[in-house]
């Protein structure tokens, strides 16, 4: 039963697990290298990454993106969670908004527009893409 | 082709449970496809097809068709999340004017209050690794496209607390609800932050419970002695991400809305009672704007000051109490709201929230999750 464990102190992230398609992401990323999805047919950025463009259906290729973005929007959460997180989409500089969290900051600080960072986030496995202010 | 005219809805049963520990979840589809039944005055032989979505335990339409004895000629097992019961109405209605079923069960029934919810095996979803890792819950799902629309068009938490009090002036009347002391906007406001910027009183109920509803031909709606209630538009969309080119300012319901309304040949002006899913207030406040109740961003300023109470405002919604004070059954409200339009149709709401010659409403709903991927379906139905 769920009620006899007992309540981790800090909200643990899932490592990704990876498929043959994202592994040259994942194989970046333990190297601090950021990859976004671009589309060699239209030339659109995308993200998550895939090999065939989501809007073209073209040939898609990874590229390491910057890294800056703005906020797009942000939710701190309270309840359901051991430790209160901050979730949003991260707006990138090459265009994509993105899923991520906020950490190292004052989460009551946050703000739409506000620039960004990316930093990696360590888990039980691959580390994952999140946002520190600029 | 259209559906418009081809299909009615001549059952529809609320089971009136909210805790329901000593029953099976089988046992509960069962019960609602029994009331549906019994409120169409039809038997379980006339059924010929069937619709259920991921509440039915099993193997989809097999296991429950199977389990309640249904002899059936079309199946249809569409996930949309909660709104796959409104997207449902849609298909049976499909099927009926294809020829394919006569007489169609959709059923839904849970108990997230009484079981532990399990999640599905089989293949990761190809979002999983990109955005399992930070923790998107329901609550801040909606609540990032709440923080948005407020960024955008300035709407308020007070304005999101009126869609709360209006629902609990109905749920007043109701005695199953789980819910039903009225509030004000001071107590909305006043409710714990679960995830910014929604309150507690924000957020839907957990309950257990379902529901069903019998949608036959023409013919069969006439045989039976149920007031005529007539499905003359459908629609349905899913909306994601879209690799990064996201806008959380609408909804899939921008899509669903106009084909269903455009398919029955009316305007949002005509609608006399509105079932919108409210599975948090901004769900409602967005498919409003999307089903084109007021223009986008505008929103907010609709559902001040009592607009959406019956007797009171100009487009009277969730007359049953809805999610956010009646029931969410299995975490899933899309059938309660096609239930409740249907009751209004009928005239056999509570007398203190008929609204009256009730002859035309909207239900509409967004299943999933609105700051990633949600499916939105829109149903209109007409009092013949």
């Amino acid at each position: 039963m769920a009620e006899a464990q007992a309540t981790p102190a800090v909200r643990k992230i899932p490592a990704p697990q990876g498929n043959p398609e994202t592994k040259p992401f994942w194989d970046a990323a333990q190297a601090g290298k950021f990859l976004i999805g671009r589309c060699t047919a239209c030339g659109e950025a995308h993200y998550y990454p895939r090999t065939l463009c989501p809007f073209c259906f073209g040939a898609a290729e990874m590229e390491e993106a910057s890294g800056d973005g703005v906020i797009y929007t942000v939710s701190v959460t309270y309840r359901g969670a051991p430790e209160p997180y901050a979730i949003g989409y991260v707006a990138l500089k090459e265009g994509p908004r993105i899923l991520t969290n906020f950490v190292d900051c004052d989460f009551k600080a946050l703000a739409i527009g506000q620039a960004v960072k990316l930093k990696w986030t360590a888990t039980e496995g691959l580390p994952v893409p999140t946002f520190t202010p600029a | 082709m259209s559906i418009k005219g081809k299909a009615y809805i001549a059952g529809a049963y609320e089971h009136p449970t909210r805790l329901a520990p000593d029953k099976s979840t089988p046992q509960l589809h069962a019960e609602c496809a029994r009331g549906a039944l019994e409120d169409a005055g039809l038997t379980k032989a006339d059924i010929d097809g069937y619709f259920c979505a991921g509440d039915a335990p099993g193997f989809g339409p097999m296991s429950m068709a199977d389990y309640m004895g249904l002899k059936l000629r079309h199946m249809d097992s569409t996930e949309t999340g909660g709104s796959s019961y409104i997207v449902h109405v849609g298909h049976a209605a499909e099927a009926i004017a294809a020829g394919k079923c006569s007489v169609a069960l959709i059923t839904l029934a849970g108990r997230p209050r009484s079981e532990p919810f399990r999640r599905g095996g089989g293949v990761a979803a190809p979002e999983a690794d990109f955005e399992g890792p930070y923790g998107g819950q329901t609550s801040n799902l909606y609540g990032m496209c709440a923080a948005r629309h407020m960024h955008e068009f300035g709407t308020t938490s007070e304005q999101l607390a009126w869609i709360k009090v209006a629902a609990s002036h109905h749920a007043q009347y109701n005695p199953h609800a789980m819910l039903r002391d009225v509030v004000t906007v001071e107590d909305v406001l006043a409710s714990p932050i679960i995830s910014t910027p929604l309150h507690r009183l924000d957020c839907c109920v957990i309950s257990d419970g379902g529901g069903a509803l019998i949608v036959t031909s023409p013919e069969v709606a006439r045989s039976l002695k149920r007031p005529l209630v007539k499905v003359i538009g459908a629609g349905e969309a899913p909306k994601g991400p879209n690799g990064g080119d996201l806008d959380l300012t609408y909804s899939a319901a921008a899509w669903s809305g106009p084909a269903a309304f455009a398919e029955a040949g009316v305007t949002p002006g005509d609608i006399k009672y509105a079932s919108i899913y409210d599975s948090f207030t901004i769900t409602v406040l967005m498919q409003l704007e999307d089903l084109g109740f007021c223009k986008k961003g505008e929103g907010g300023r609709f559902v001040a000051d009592g607009n959406l109470i019956s007797g009171v405002g100009r487009l009277p919604f969730n007359t049953d109490g809805g999610g956010l004070c009646n029931n969410h059954p299995t975490n899933r409200g899309g059938i309660t709201k096609v239930i409740e339009a249907v009751r209004q149709l009928r005239g056999e709401a509570h007398p203190k929230v008929q609204v009256p010659s009730c002859d035309l409403a909207v239900a509409t709903g967004i299943g999933g999750a609105l700051g990633t991927r949600h499916g939105a379906g829109t149903v209109i139905l007409e009092r013949e």
